[in-house]
């Protein structure tokens, strides 16, 4: 295949209008990013979301509640401003990251 | 019986086992016995059956929409004969049926129904996505602050989820057949998909012939003078813009490397 060029200025306009359509969307990298993000240790014990697939059942297969390493999606802003209360009356926060407490032992 | 002798029966007895499991023509294996030390042929017999039909299950998972076009009568046979063609050989289940479209290239029944190998393709490129490691995809501002006079010279990579599949067949209104199957489908159209995982969603796009073209040229890792000059040889009036925008807002390539300046 020959290796037919477009002119620099028609591709320079084509990016800045591409470019510009999506600041005014509003759509950033982050933007773009689905708005849910993994929240860990605010599951109740078998209510964890999960990727799924065949042959997969992990969902709902945390064993306690508010497992460290356990998630669900929860939107990106509210991940670490989510507060579960425990039966002992404990504040525990969600984390964007895994975390080690709360696991089954 | 010494260690050595043992793991040459455990290995006979494997292969006997795995094969007999697909292959209900075969003996059962010996050493397969009851709680009264008898050949326990009905047991094993159960246990092959679950086997086969969870295999069928998950093939069914994997490809809801080759399954509707097929309908439970003709998909059973079928994946009968891909798994005893293609048992599943990695213990994560989600790579099972990863030859499936391969297979249907060539499984005389489904001659007829060429369209289905495309399918099978879409189908799988939407789990390996769905799988995929997460990446980096670009920020549109990134791609706005390079000079104009560079920014024929751009190139991208693609996002490990990232996946463009041109075909002769309406492969978007097909793949939709797992969410709707009552749609009409007219096999004379031609559609090209984009596929993408920006997030943690997939997102499945029908893009034109040309558009098409571009995004093969930029995941091949050509530059974005050369993928568009490419689409323009096919469509003379091909909307690069747009083209651009879908590649900004799909995040299908995961970083933009900057020309030498």
């Amino acid at each position: 295949m020959s290796k037919k060029l477009a002119s620099t200025a028609a591709v320079a306009g084509a990016v800045a209008v591409a470019v510009s359509a999506m600041v005014t969307m509003g759509i950033t990298t982050n933007g773009a990013q689905a708005a849910n993000i993994k929240c860990y240790g605010i599951s109740k014990a078998g209510k964890n979301d999960c990727a799924a697939g065949p042959g997969t059942t992990c969902a709902g297969t945390s064993k306690v509640d508010y497992q460290g390493n356990a998630w669900s999606f929860v939107d990106a802003a509210n991940c670490e401003s989510v507060s579960v209360t425990t039966m002992d009356g404990k504040k525990l926060m969600g984390s964007a990251s895994a975390l080690k407490r709360n696991m089954p032992s | 019986m010494s260690a050595d002798n043992l793991a040459v029966v455990d290995q006979s007895l494997n292969q006997h086992f795995s094969r007999a499991l697909l292959d209900p023509e075969l003996s059962i294996p010996t050493g397969i016995v009851g709680p009264d030390g008898k050949s326990a042929p009905k047991r094993f017999g159960v246990y092959r059956n679950n086997v086969v039909v969870s295999l069928i299950e998950a093939l069914k998972d994997a490809y809801p929409s080759v399954f509707s076009v097929l309908g439970e009568k003709n998909f059973v046979p079928t994946a009968r004969n891909y798994i005893a063609a293609y048992p599943p050989k990695s213990p994560m289940m989600q790579e099972f049926g990863d030859k499936f479209a391969h297979f249907l290239e060539s499984f005389s029944p489904l001659k007829t129904s060429p369209f289905l190998v495309d399918l099978a393709k879409a189908e799988r490129a939407w789990l390996v996505a769905y799988h995929a490691a997460d990446d980096d995809i670009i920020d549109p501002q990134s791609l706005g602050s390079v000079p104009p006079d560079q920014v024929m010279d751009v190139t991208f990579k693609k996002h490990a989820a990232a996946w463009i599949q041109a075909s002769q067949f309406p492969l978007f209104a097909l793949y939709c057949r797992r969410d709707d199957d009552s749609a009409d489908i007219d096999l004379t159209q031609s559609q090209n998909i984009l596929i993408s995982r920006p997030g943690t969603d997939v997102i499945v796009r029908h893009v034109g012939a040309e558009d098409c073209l571009f995004f093969e040229q930029i995941f091949a890792g050509d530059t974005l003078g050369i993928a568009i000059g490419a689409a323009m040889e096919v469509e003379e009036e091909f909307d690069a813009a747009n083209a651009i925008g879908i590649l900004l807002q799909s995040g299908c390539c995961s970083m933009l490397l900057q020309p030498e300046i």
